[in-house]
């Protein structure tokens, strides 16, 4: 048994790791239930505001986790030191002797289960970014650096992409290269810079590792969400450079057609950030002469607040009905 | 899949002559570039050890063969460079991506240009 400081944080650990769990749990089953309605409220907002609901999502169970932990610690005796204090009741959410931490209670399984869990995911996640590391390095080997915009590949492959983390570049092969005119060539640079500008390969993978926190259908929906939201931004971008809509719809539709006529009995390039991922929805975004337009308004503050509501109880009742049954 | 600069360089080798033994190889680069026998057939060891490479015996020394081509090798690194990222266990969400733009047919995109065409013209008509 762990007994003073170290149990106190312990303890506040295991308070954070269940209310992840339970606002995971939460969130999983309000998307699950309401998933129409939940794209539509996303659909709504403004591309800026669509990423930032999306990360507040993605990232409120550790958001949740530390705001409940430090409620809790407040009922402690020992947060009395820094005059914060508020003498816990049996009808608000409290902790039993915060001080003590029992390893083999079922405290010290859940913080040692979730510790293997958060480690598992966090392992997978630099592995692939690793390896993502030492293929760019490779693929560097056979580009070009035309300027500081971008490298050329000298494939026949028609794609382009941006990948890196830390310093993301733009590539562009030479068999795409060779069938677009001009103009359709500054939309698709444009378009790879705007990814290059925001880190946008480096924020995907971090979002990815957040949502592998939730069940595999519901973290694709996120990241297939937050990923759409992505290319939408960057053909805004492309927008804002003073390209028309329509031709950066119809340079989507051209590489999207020169792609899938490359190896027509292959599966497309998916890879290219350029043209895959729900292409149509793109194109008609771009068409859309009143694009969603909401904002962020302080209602939307309700659902973090039901739901940080929602953990502090469920925390509390989790606890003692676990407790009742298993005696500590 | 890494690969250094000599690595490809001893690649485009091979992709050019056929094929080769650590020897012709060496003298191959010994004038350019420089460097020692050891180090050739240590890159070409690697390469045959990554799978790019074939190799066959032929008296004391080893005669080594590209195993893909320079386009496929490329093709295959852009794959993996982006695919990779996605990540295995979230491959059905490449998938799910695939069955929109996977299963997209001519005729779909025939009609996305229809659609882009339509508003191109009644912007220029606005224009002009």
């Amino acid at each position: 048994m762990i007994v003073g400081q170290w149990g106190v944080i312990l303890n506040l650990f295991a308070i954070a790791v269940i209310t992840v769990g339970i606002s995971v749990l939460a969130i999983s089953l309000l998307i699950s239930l309401f998933r129409k309605k939940v794209q539509k409220k996303i659909s709504s907002f403004n591309l800026k505001t669509r990423k930032s609901v999306l990360w507040f999502l993605v990232s409120s169970p550790w958001l949740l986790g530390l705001v409940t932990s430090l409620l809790f610690w407040i009922t402690f005796p020992t947060s009395v030191n820094i005059g914060l204090n508020v003498t816990p009741s049996t009808l608000l959410p409290h902790w039993h002797h915060p001080e003590l931490f029992e390893l083999t209670s079922w405290h010290g399984v859940s913080v040692a289960l979730f510790l293997v869990w958060a480690m598992f995911i966090t392992y997978k996640k630099a592995y692939l970014l690793i390896e993502n590391k030492k293929v760019q390095a490779s693929l560097n080997v056979f580009s070009e650096k035309q300027d500081k915009n971008f490298c050329l590949i000298e494939s026949a492959t028609p794609n382009a992409f941006t990948c890196g983390f830390i310093e993301p570049k733009s590539y562009l092969t030479t068999g795409l290269k060779s069938q677009l005119n001009e103009e359709e060539l500054a939309i698709v640079l444009a378009h790879e810079q705007a990814h290059v500008k925001s880190f946008d390969p480096l924020k995907k993978w971090l979002f990815m590792m957040l949502a592998a926190f939730f069940p595999n259908r519901i973290g694709q929906i996120l990241n297939s969400v937050m990923s759409q939201t992505m290319e939408l931004l960057a053909d805004q971008s492309v927008i804002d450079a003073g390209h028309h809509n329509d031709v950066v719809a119809s340079t989507l539709v051209k590489v999207a057609r020169i792609s899938m006529r490359f190896q027509p009995n292959t599966t497309p390039i998916l890879s290219s950030y350029f043209h895959v991922e729900a292409l149509e929805e793109r194109v008609k975004w771009l068409l859309d002469d009143k694009p969603a337009t909401a904002n962020f308004h302080y209602s939307m503050l309700l659902v973090p607040c039901l739901l940080l509501v929602l953990a502090m109880f469920s925390v509390d009742s989790l606890h003692h009905l676990i407790e009742t049954i298993l005696n500590h | 899949m890494q690969l250094g600069e000599l690595e490809k360089l001893v690649l485009q080798y091979l992709w050019q002559h056929k094929e080769g033994d650590a020897k012709q190889v060496y003298s191959h680069f010994e004038k350019t570039r420089g460097g020692t026998l050891n180090t050739i057939q240590s890159t070409l060891d690697r390469l045959f050890k990554k799978d790019l490479l074939t190799r066959a015996k032929q008296g004391y020394a080893y005669v080594y063969s590209a195993k893909v081509e320079r386009e496929a090798l490329i093709a295959q690194l852009i794959e993996d460079v982006t695919s990779d990222f996605v990540g295995n266990s979230e491959h059905s969400l490449v998938a799910a991506f695939s069955s929109v733009s996977g299963k997209m047919s001519e005729q779909q995109l025939d009609e996305l240009e229809a659609m882009i065409n339509q508003q191109r013209a009644q912007r220029i008509k606005q224009e002009g």
